[in-house]
């Protein structure tokens, strides 16, 4: 389990810098209000996002009038090694859709939806690896989809730190490294979620962090063309109509 | 297509090709888990070929390139390299081109020691192998076709970076593809540019004439044939459960067991006497158990059954056996008397092997049976060490072995082979050379070493014999110039030529000489005159008043042989000459016998009196008094890190190598012998860099305040030891300065410079010594050690010593303590300003204080002879043992200070990261803080604090150099171990030279009878100490066959049993010693004290008792042995009469009977003073060599003749 970089580069090829390939597909899920499937690199994960619909009165509370709601599902098949059953209440998939739920909390403009409910279900079909932010990734496409308002593009990435330098989107093999990592979500400039995985120097969280900031625009700039692209598909579907 | 050349900061997504890679890992427990990697291809791998015309980037940090002027390339297929990596490891096979291909296989197929050495390969600039990535590179990469097998798969990648390369270099320089043969290549028509051959056809065409390459070819073709043999044997047999050795625990397993606590992991040690039998594994740490505490956490294992295939070193999982079933422990070194049963266990599997190169021999054979020469053959090979079992190795050149020393690797000891399987690497040279056995012993203690390289040298600045070495008017510029400023000076020893060191001392106004040095000449009266020294050393009362005055504290300080030895130089020969201390003076013997122990090592490498005798002394001196009448001393040490950069080529080869080695009769530097012998020599009268410490102290030697920094000096006298204390002494100018070389030419010229100058460099050089032996003093005070005793000094015939001349004694001069202590202070100094600046990464020594348990066999020891030992202190201990003086037998305090520093556990290197602050202090110095800064030249240590001072002092580049904590303490660890390795290379070289010399003398000859001590007491035999030779070894008293040595009646001294025949021409009745064979009621018994041993030589006769500090008379021979090279014997010849402790033998005889023998001492050494005087004057006109022997000078006969003898053999062989 060594070798994290070798001669420069990762084990699948990638410079220290370099974040896996990115590919988003909106509007897969007919039958929910808004979906989207996102392959990163070799994890592939389909977010549908069903509302806003009215909320049942007993979610809603008095300071929180929106209801959101992330279930995260990551069956036993999707892992590229383990294949390890896990129950129905897991508390690690739990704590991801908390995760998720409590960045969405930060951009999605709920003041508009009072007394409604957004439910968004996420689906891990394959996993290699960073999982959390291709989740914040994919939901954040999915809400687009269905319309949904929000502040901004919400992006997120996984950044980790070997031998001095920061890795961009750690692979399932440089996580299962226990090397310390930090999962951050941005709109623009804006932090909107870090979490640290692993223990981490504080001398070193400056660094990730800017790099993970930066490495969320690129996330950002390249789902924002699959999403033009939908449209632009989406547009000349309906001219064509 | 995208993300070329982008700024490697910024992140960047992917947007190039991507493949999947499906690969199969085998898990514990025999599971396979097939997944799925991602490959991404790109076009911008780099080739790492300095051939490159198509700019690809450089290799990452730390990844070799191939150099251009090559012949060829060489890139092996998968399964050559993995079977044949040793050949590409060979400095020979240069150009190695590894594909990622083939690291994978290796990776997988190959093991996880075979990975790590491939790797470290890789890494290290010094070899010319690089990695292509060809597995990322679009162009080399193509998917597995249905039904292809991962070999066939990995075939043909390999194929098409080999045609991609060739290519890609514009066919600049041929490829070999070295392929095993077991995968055809699928070859396309068109060949590409690259030579396909099999690995035998590349040896014989590109290394034919190297016999290293086909030797090691040769010899791994063998076993991976006999191997093959052996795994169709099996298959054909079935399964042959014959099973020598049970087989091992899986990893998993091991790893549960010893967390659950039913295995315990340690290093297994063997005993190199009973290797055959029994080994101890030493545990590790973590949670012990109850009864493990007694054995000091060490289990017994008994037999070769139980120790399950573990060698020497490997680190074991060990299950403990039923209390009922443990064993005894063999004669314990720890004197526990109730041998009870100790724990004993299994090794139940292994968790790292250790394995190293093994030096090794093949036992002659009784009769001549090597008919098939030709044929490979299986022989048993038997390693130098006594700990490692024979190994069995394939060869095809058994016969060429037979008198041959050679290196074996062991591959892997099958649980059903007896002797673990291996193969030959390259032979050493024919046994019982010089050579070869030096060789043998650099390998054994893991310094064997390279030459240093072109390149490395390449990175030194060019220097001639007509061009010499100027300073750089820029880097002057960066620096403090102390060239017109102060007055620099160096003491170093006679004939040294590269001096590292120096000092200054200058006096403004000396007038203000006050209470630092109170007059030298009554004090150096006293130092002369033995009588006075003597009471003063027995009489502690008259010490404590005279004690205020640091000179004679520093000298009483002193043992007594010093004293003596001392006034053996000054003429006052007579009186001492026939005592052994003299001539004992003359050996190695307190250096080889202390040479391990902690506090020696410590004060001796800091010390420059060992450092220079062997030649390097980076360090010099300064003091001068200022204008408010403080003195500044300064103490300069040459600049290495100016010109040894970090990570050079230089930098990484010294700090593989850590020290420089000395053996008896050569060194192996650290560094290029440019910069020891020239660069970094502060020679007199030309300009050097400098790294300085310069204090201003008050005229009590207060610190007021330290500088620290680069500078350039100029060091204006290179003086002696011997000369720096006669100017020193209060010599008349007239007679000193024709010695001094820089003053000598104003002699006849200037006289009233000369006077000028002359007077100055005294005033500077009493100014030092006065300083430092204050600074020694309030040291001494708070407790520090002083065991060291005599030391020697080597003499080197030519200038460029490289032949040894002579090793004459050190003749003690206040001089070597001025300059030790002030090394010390300096370190010191250092190590304060560093841990200052960088609390978690410098490099520092600390000598941990020794567990009081220890010290009891010192204790019991000294009580013996009515002294008492206090150790609950340094100070106490330092106290105690200057008391232990026996004024009839010098060897007691001797004896008595070597069994402290036994006690002792090493002064080592640490990181000041890995360890809470209160451990780092220093024992033996009695310094809260302590460093290596003075010796940069021959220590890497000092290299690194010597970059830590400069990034303190705000030197960007020296800081970016500092290793970060865990390196550092990796560092370390390094150093501490390659600097042990070294001493005890230096010490086996040492006792090869004594092999030598008594192989070659006959066997009647005088020289080989000598007095020695008794200094450890065993249950059949006595550890005895040599005082003549310097030799520590063991007397038997009992064979294994039970019979039991008859001493016979003591003898009076060593002249008296001179005649004796030797032990085998003993008549049974007659005065010497015999041998009593076993059932005729003879016995050997020990004393429940552990103090004496008791031999009864049957019913009617007396019993002959042996304690600590008799005197024995030995013979010295050499016990020959084919596999594991010459050691010396000691045999017990007489008894000698005992001096004070024979009360027990004449049965207590009380005071009268010690005035009687006191007087009777008297008598004889009166005699054998008339005896020696007439001994001398015969001398006078008589043969050179006893003039040698009496001068003290006997080292130099030895080794001069055990080297002409060697020369002598050599000759005769090659005729």
């Amino acid at each position: 389990m060594t070798d994290i970089l070798l001669n420069g580069r990762r084990v699948d090829g990638r410079r220290p810098n370099e974040h896996r390939l990115l590919r988003a597909q909106l509007g897969t899920q007919p039958q929910a209000d808004g979906s989207a499937l996102l392959e990163h690199g070799n994890s592939r994960l389909l977010a549908t996002v069903h509302g806003p619909a009215q909320a049942r009165a007993a979610d809603l509370s008095p300071e929180e009038d929106c209801v959101l709601r992330v279930l995260y599902n990551k069956p036993p098949f999707a892992s590229m090694t383990e294949r390890r059953r896990r129950g129905r209440g897991d508390r690690k998939q739990d704590e991801t859709a908390l995760l998720i739920e409590e960045a969405l909390g930060g951009v999605v403009l709920k003041q508009l939806y009072r007394r409604s409910q957004i439910e968004i279900r996420v689906q891990v079909l394959q996993s290699d690896g960073s999982e959390l932010s291709a989740a914040i990734n994919a939901v954040s496409l999915a809400l687009m989809d269905a319309g949904v308002a929000m502040r901004g593009h919400l992006a997120a990435v996984t950044v980790g730190y070997c031998d001095q330098a920061p890795l961009v989107d750690l692979n399932s093999y440089e996580q299962s490294a226990g090397l310390p990592s930090l999962t951050v979500a941005c709109v623009g400039q804006r932090v909107l979620h870090a979490s640290v995985g692993a223990r981490l120097h504080s001398q070193q969280l400056d660094p990730l962090l800017a790099c993970a900031s930066r490495a969320c625009a690129c996330v950002a700039n390249q789902l924002g063309q699959d999403v033009k692209a939908h449209l632009l598909a989406a547009c000349c579907f309906q001219s064509a109509a | 297509m995208a993300s070329a050349s982008l700024c490697a900061d910024a992140p960047v997504l992917m947007a190039t090709q991507r493949a999947n890679k499906h690969i199969l890992l085998r898990l514990d427990r025999g599971r396979r888990v097939r997944l799925v990697r991602e490959v991404y291809l790109r076009s911008d791998v780099p080739c790492c070929s300095e051939l490159c015309r198509r700019g690809c980037q450089a290799p990452a940090d730390g990844c070799a390139s191939l150099p251009a002027a090559l012949t060829h390339y060489v890139l092996p297929d998968c399964a050559a390299a993995r079977a044949y990596w040793e050949l590409f490891e060979l400095p020979e096979v240069e150009g190695v081109l590894l594909t990622l291909t083939s690291l994978h296989h290796i990776q997988g197929a190959g093991g996880r020691r075979l990975y790590n050495r491939v790797k470290s390969q890789l890494r290290d600039p010094r070899q010319s192998t690089a990695l292509f990535d060809n597995e990322f590179q679009a162009e080399c990469w193509r998917d597995r076709r249905p039904g292809e097998s991962e070999d066939q798969h990995a075939a043909g990648l390999n194929w098409s970076a080999a045609r991609w390369y060739a290519q890609h270099l514009d066919y600049a320089i041929p490829i070999v593809l070295v392929t095993d043969g077991t995968v055809e290549p699928c070859q396309p028509e068109d060949k590409g540019g690259v030579d396909v051959l099999s690995v035998a056809d590349y040896v014989a065409r590109f290394h034919g004439d190297k016999p290293q390459v086909t030797q090691i070819f040769e010899s791994l073709r063998a076993s991976l044939a006999a191997a093959e043999a052996a795994s169709s044997a099996e298959g054909s047999a079935g399964e042959s459960t014959r099973g020598d050795y049970p087989e091992h625990l899986s990893a998993e397993s091991l790893k549960a067991g010893v967390k659950s606590g039913q295995f315990l992991q340690g290093c297994l040690h063997v005993s190199r006497k009973s290797g055959q039998d029994t080994a101890v594994v030493s545990l590790s740490g973590g949670a012990q158990m109850l009864e493990l505490k007694a054995s000091r956490g060490e289990i017994l294992i008994v037999g070769q059954r139980d120790r399950n295939r573990a060698v020497h070193g490997d680190i074991v999982c060990v299950q403990l056996l039923p209390k009922a079933s443990w064993a005894q422990p063999v004669e314990g070194e720890q004197q526990t008397a109730d041998s009870a049963a100790a724990p004993t266990g299994r090794v139940v599997g292994i968790a790292q092997r250790n394995w190293r190169d093994y030096v090794c021999s093949v036992e002659p054979a009784a009769d001549g049976s090597s008919k098939d020469s030709g044929a490979s053959k299986r022989i048993l090979a038997v390693p130098w060490d006594r700990r490692v079992p024979k190994i069995r190795i394939a060869t095809s050149q058994a016969a060429a072995l037979a008198s041959q020393r050679f290196v074996v690797r062991i591959d892997a000891w099958p649980a059903d082979s007896q002797y673990p399987n291996g193969h030959f690497v390259r032979p050493l040279g024919a046994v019982g050379h010089l050579e070869t056995e030096t060789q043998a012993l650099l390998i054994e203690h893991g310094l064997a070493v390279r030459e240093f390289s072109a390149k490395q040298l390449a990175e030194l600045p060019a220097v001639t014999e007509d061009q010499p070495w100027q300073v750089d008017p820029q880097e002057v510029a960066k620096r403090r110039d102390l060239r017109q400023s102060h007055l620099v000076f160096s003491i170093d020893p006679v004939g040294c030529v590269d001096v590292d060191d120096t000092l200054s001392s200058m006096c403004l106004c000396p007038n203000v000489l006050e209470s630092v040095c109170q007059c030298p000449i009554i004090l150096e009266s006293v130092c002369l005159c033995p009588n006075i020294l003597e009471s003063v050393c027995r009489c502690p009362n008259i010490l404590e008043s005279v004690c205020q005055c640091p000179n004679i504290l520093e000298s009483v300080c002193l043992c007594p042989i010093i004293l003596e030895s001392r006034c053996q130089c000054t003429n006052i020969l007579e009186s001492r000459c026939q005592c052994t201390n003299i001539l004992e003076s003359v050996w190695q013997c307190p250096n080889v016998l202390e040479c391990l122990c902690p506090i020696i090592l410590d004060s001796v490498c800091q010390c420059p009196n060992i450092l220079e005798s062997r030649c390097q002394c980076p360090n010099i001196l300064e003091s001068r008094r200022l204008d408010n009448g403080n003195i500044e001393l300064g103490v300069h040490i040459a600049d290495v890190t100016h010109f040894v950069k970090a990570n050079s080529l230089c930098d990484i080869e010294a700090r593989q190598r850590c020290t420089s080695i000395y053996l008896a009769d050569r060194r192996y530097d650290m560094l290029p012998l440019l910069l020891s012998g020239n660069l970094c020599s502060l020679w007199s009268q030309v300009d050097r860099y400098a790294v300085s410490v310069i204090w201003e102290l008050t005229p009590d030697t207060e610190v007021v305040s330290v500088w620290y920094g680069r500078t350039v000096i100029r060091s204006a006298y290179k003086l002696f030891y011997e000369m720096a204390q006669r100017i020193h002494d209060g010599e008349a100018m007239e007679t000193a300065v024709p010695d001094i070389p820089e003053l000598a030419p104003l002699l006849k010229r200037d006289r009233d410079l000369l006077r000028r100058r002359f007077a100055q460099l005294r005033e500077a050089v009493s100014l030092l010594v006065g300083v430092a032996n204050t600074i020694k003093a309030r040291r001494m005070a708070c407790g520090g050690l002083e065991l060291e005793g005599v030391e020697v000094q080597a003499k080197f015939a030519d200038p460029e010593r490289t032949q040894l001349e002579d090793l004459v004694p050190k003749a003690p001069l206040q001089m070597h303590e001025v300059i030790a202590e002030c090394m010390i202070f300096a370190n010191h100094w250092v190590a304060r300003k560093i841990v200052a600046y960088y609390p978690s990464q410098s490099c520092l020594r600390r000598h941990p204080p020794p567990r009081q348990e220890f010290f009891d066999s010192l204790i019991r020891c000294a009580q013996a002879r009515g002294f008492t030992i206090k150790a609950d202190s340094n100070r106490q201990l330092a106290e105690s043992l200057d008391s232990c003086v026996d004024p009839a037998d010098p060897e007691v305090n001797r004896i008595l200070r070597t069994l402290a520093t036994q006690a002792m556990s090493n002064a080592l290197y640490f990181s000041t990261g890995a360890l809470p602050r209160d451990q780092f202090a220093h024992y033996g110095l009695a310094l809260d803080l302590y460093t290596h800064f003075t010796s940069p030249i021959r220590r890497y240590a000092d290299i690194l604090v010597h970059r830590c001072l400069l990034a303190a002092l705000g030197d960007s580049e020296a800081e970016d150099a500092l290793l970060p904590n865990q390196e550092l303490e990796a560092q370390c660890c390094l150093m501490n171990e390659r600097h042990r390795a070294a001493q005890h290379a230096q010490m086996a070289s040492m006792q090869l030279f004594q092999c030598l010399f008594f192989r070659a003398r006959p066997p009647t000859d005088p020289l080989r009878l000598v007095e020695a001590v008794v200094c450890q007491v065993r249950d059949s035999s006595i550890g005895v100490f040599v005082p003549r030779y310097g030799i520590k070894g063991s007397v038997r008293l009992a064979r294994s066959d039970g019979s039991v040595l008859d001493a016979g009646p003591p003898a009076r001294d060593l002249r008296s049993v001179q005649a004796a025949p030797p032990l085998a021409e003993a008549a049974p009745d007659g005065c010497g010693p015999r041998w009593i064979p076993a059932g005729s009621g003879a016995s050997v018994s020990r004393d429940p004290s552990g103090g004496s041993l008791r031999v009864s030589t049957g019913p009617e006769q007396k019993q002959q008792v042996y304690s600590l500090f008799d005197h024995l008379v030995v013979r010295v021979s050499v016990a020959e042995s084919h596999s594991h090279g010459p050691a010396l014997q000691l045999d017990l010849v007489a008894r000698l009469v005992s001096k004070d402790a024979g009360a027990a033998d004449a049965g207590g005889g009380g005071k009268a009977d010690l005035v009687r023998q006191v007087r009777e001492r008297e008598e004889q050494q009166e005699e054998e003073r008339r005896r020696d005087l007439k001994r001398r004057q015969g001398e006078e006109e008589g043969g050179q060599q006893h003039l040698l022997q009496s001068t003290g000078t006997l080292y130099h006969f030895l080794l001069d003749t055990a080297r002409r003898d060697a020369k002598r053999r050599r000759g005769s062989g090659q005729d």
